[in-house]
């Protein structure tokens, strides 16, 4: 019986910790989806995009990790430190969460342009 | 002389189980409290992501509040949602858009209710760039 309940209230505390573990992910996951979506609207005035990045990544509590633009598309990763509660010895490096996003940016006026002349 | 020593191994026993069953109950109702915070702080930051987002793209406050509400199917009940900057006018494409959103997670378990007397918040703040002024 004592077992069992030493098992239960473990199982809680790895609930608490791998929550706040999701939780993090979903914060940093949704994080680098603004942070690249500033960057490629910076971009598209030809400005620099990182800075609006990090600018966003730090507002969002999160740290710039990487930053690459390839042709139209700007890729940035962010990361952040999650501190366990009761298991950071068990958890090791799963308690740095870091997500990855891509967006996509389009010279619109320059397009519409290209339209309009083909269709001249 | 079996028969009472087979009698006292099941009074301990009995004795255990009382002990123990109480300090169970709590755990498992707890764990029960746990999920739902984490279920609210997930629904309130998808909230907060949606209205940042349309708040982005529209800057208004009321297409933000919709989102929100979308977000959380209508059940605005104890929620908080706070713009900044407040005023879509003092906006402008590129400033920093602010959506904070607070729900309070109803106590399931009567103990902790009285051990937490202002109950459970969940938080979440997420910050976007103005794509519209």
């Amino acid at each position: 019986m004592l077992v069992f309940a030493v098992f239960l209230i473990l199982v809680c505390l790895a609930v608490i910790d791998f929550g706040m573990l999701y939780i993090a992910r979903e914060r940093v996951k949704s994080s680098a989806d603004f942070a690249a979506l500033s960057a490629a609207a910076e971009l598209l005035f030809m400005r620099d995009g990182r800075e609006a990045a990090q600018r966003v990544a730090s507002e969002n509590n999160c740290i710039l990790s990487d930053y690459e633009v390839r042709g139209n598309v700007v890729q940035v990763s962010l990361r952040r430190e999650v501190s366990g509660l009761f298991f950071p010895k068990f958890i090791g490096n799963l308690r740095i969460v870091e997500a990855r996003s891509a967006a996509e940016f389009k010279e619109r006026w320059w397009l519409d342009y290209i339209d309009k002349f083909s269709d001249k | 002389m079996r028969g009472g020593a087979l009698k006292d191994q099941k009074a301990q026993s009995a004795l255990e189980f009382a002990l123990i069953f109480p300090l169970i109950v709590f755990v498992v109702l707890s764990l029960v409290q746990l999920i739902l915070f984490l279920f609210v702080e997930l629904n309130i930051a998808q909230a907060a992501r949606n209205g940042a987002r349309e708040g982005a793209t529209t800057n208004s406050n009321s297409a933000i509040y919709e989102s929100v509400s979308c977000s959380l199917n209508g059940n605005m009940k104890d929620v908080i949602v706070n713009v900044q900057p407040a005023s879509p006018g003092s906006r402008n494409r590129g400033d920093l858009l602010a959506v904070s959103v607070e729900k309070k997670v109803p106590i399931v378990v009567p103990v902790l209710g009285v051990l937490m007397k202002d109950g459970l918040t969940a938080r979440y703040r997420s910050v976007i760039r103005l794509e519209k002024e």
